[in-house]
């Protein structure tokens, strides 16, 4: 993929570049800090058939998205293997987890399941390290870190008795 | 008019500029031509108040001090390499043409080389806006245009001082030219070696003190004070706070200087579009019609030939560089600052000119792609298909 750079005196900075698809997209990085991406189903087209207006701060979360920080679909083979024997994940704890309203202590996550929580996200507030006799409440969102295997068992054991989306752990993984 | 206090009237004018800007951004017309027009209808009430010529001129100045900003002089050289043939195109056919014009019927040198100046620029502002709100910064001629335009804002100060040294003086010989072109140099030359040999090194000062107080005071002190001392050499303080603010870019810093001082150009370049409005009278009717329509025609074919043509040598395939042609006919805060320097009855000549082709222009611009796209259709380049689909220029062929 070859990526076109050109300089816009005064407004900022362009990219542009053709996916495989043949489409043409078109980056413009405004000095004032907003970013445009303007979308051509050809590159003769004369008018882009969409323009998205983006704040610095939406476009920077976008692209760490889009860079597949915390969620990474097809990861190449040198992340293969990392996240073979380190996976940190982000899972939200269904109500009728059965880890809901016990202590960590009590639910024995880690003889179960190998992972460890390393914090955990209610509301607005962040507890980092929490102690084994904090009690987990549905709602949750845990940090954990483990083997594959060892987050999907913790993964499963968030969203378990029968909610729908337990059917698809990977889907009850939060993505943030 | 003497009786109402300065703030309320003040505070009144400011009112009136929020009212018509933001009724010309909804109604997306360029703000500069609603400003003069505002100028022109005002123009009785506001015989004799200095401070909007005062405020004007700061505004004018806060105007280029922010370009030069944005030109450290490496940016500056690799801009000009590029864009230069069609600057210079634009150069002799818009300013020479419009000056031969102007000396054949029958106006002398001066007045011809300020009509010339006056139909030279093409407005940054409104074709920044233009391209902006028609979606067509991510257009391939986009980069073209706003390159010529810098092109031509680097041109502009040197061209402003130079009229201005004209004007002061009484006696045009090649010893008061060598000493214009001097001082012009002695200015560019005394802000390129503060820039490099002082701002330079200044780039972490700046960026450790930029949010104190006291840094809007060095730059706009520092723009005020190099524009004075032009003014005071006898050439324009555009070229001044232009030089300025090219010093004040080699500190590195430029957009976050740019965003302290911005909201006080928003403030004060509005007085002198408002300015250049109330000096122009059309009581006395308009001077040199037919002069007038000549100049308006050639505007339009001399930015189409221009930018098509230069379009074509920056690199950009026929249908680009026919858009790009039709899109930088609108003249505006340039024309303006040149005529704010001319007699009267230019002035009002200026007007009128300034008017039409923004007017002009604004349309063309609108039509641009759908003109360039029928041409591009009715007469295909020679050996190209005649469906548009495969342009011959290596930039645009399909992978």
């Amino acid at each position: 993929m070859k990526i076109k750079t050109g300089d816009l005196p005064g407004i900022g900075k362009r990219y542009s570049f053709a996916t495989a698809e043949g489409e043409q997209l078109v980056v413009i990085l405004h000095q004032a800090g907003h970013r445009e991406i303007y979308h051509f189903a050809d590159a003769d087209q004369d008018d882009p058939d969409l323009v998205l207006k983006l704040s610095d701060e939406e476009a920077r979360q976008l692209g760490t998205i889009l860079l597949g920080v915390d969620y990474q679909p097809v990861a190449d083979d040198r992340m293969e293997l990392l996240l073979k024997s380190v996976r940190i994940e982000w899972i939200r704890v269904a109500p009728e987890s059965e880890l809901a309203n016990k202590t960590i202590l009590d639910s024995q996550v880690r003889g179960t399941t190998g992972a460890t929580i390393i914090g955990i996200q209610r509301g607005d507030r962040m507890i980092g390290s929490p102690d084994v006799n904090e009690v987990i409440r549905p709602g949750d969102t845990l940090m954990i870190i483990g083997n594959r295997e060892q987050t999907k068992s913790l993964e499963s054991l968030c969203a378990s008795c029968g909610s729908p989306a337990s059917a698809d752990t990977e889907k009850s993984a939060i993505i943030r | 008019m003497e009786n109402i206090p300065f703030l309320l009237l003040g505070g009144l004018m400011l009112g009136g500029f929020f009212a018509v800007s933001f009724a010309s951004w909804k109604f997306r017309l360029p703000s500069v031509l609603v400003y003069i027009i505002l100028g022109i209808a005002a123009a009785s009430l506001f015989h004799h108040a200095d401070w909007i010529h005062i405020t004007a001129e700061i505004g004018i100045v806060l105007l280029f001090f922010i370009l030069g900003l944005e030109f450290p002089l490496a940016r500056m050289v690799t801009v000009s390499k590029r864009i230069w043939p069609a600057g210079a195109l634009d150069v002799g056919l818009n300013l020479g043409g419009a000056m031969g014009v102007a000396l054949l019927f029958g106006l002398d040198l001066i007045a011809a080389l300020t009509v010339g100046s006056i139909a030279y620029a093409t407005s940054s502002s409104i074709s920044a806006k233009l391209l902006d709100e028609h979606k067509r910064l991510a257009n391939p001629e986009a980069e073209f245009i706003l390159s010529l335009l810098i092109f031509e804002d680097l041109v502009a100060p040197v061209l402003v001082s130079f009229l201005a040294g004209v004007r002061a003086g009484d006696q045009v010989s090649a010893a008061f030219m060598g000493v214009l072109f001097g001082k012009i140099l002695a200015l560019t030359a005394g802000a390129v070696l503060i820039g490099l040999y002082g701002f330079r090194r200044l780039s972490h000062f700046v960026a450790k003190c930029l949010q104190h107080d006291f840094m809007p005071m060095l730059a706009v002190g520092l723009a005020l004070g190099y524009a004075g001392l032009a003014v005071a050499l006898g050439l324009s303080e555009i070229l001044g706070a232009f030089l300025a603010g090219v010093m004040l870019s080699e500190t590195g810093r430029s957009s976050e200087l740019e965003h302290l001082l911005l909201p006080l150009r928003d403030l004060t370049l509005p007085f002198f579009f408002f300015w250049f409005g109330t000096t122009i009278q059309f009581g006395e009717g308009l001077p040199l019609v037919s002069l007038l329509g000549v100049l308006v025609l050639l505007a339009v074919v001399g930015k189409i030939v221009t930018a098509y043509a230069g379009g074509r040598w920056f690199g950009l395939n026929r249908k680009v560089a026919l858009r790009a042609g039709f899109s930088m006919v609108q003249r505006g805060e340039f024309s303006a600052i040149i005529a704010g320097l001319a007699s009267a009855q230019l002035r009002v000549f200026s007007g009128a000119y300034i008017l039409a082709t923004a007017v002009i222009g604004v349309f063309l611009f609108d039509r641009a792609p759908a003109l360039a796209g029928w041409i591009h259709r009715r007469r295909p380049p020679p050996g190209a298909d005649p469906s548009g689909l495969k342009n011959p220029e290596p930039p645009a062929a399909a992978p």
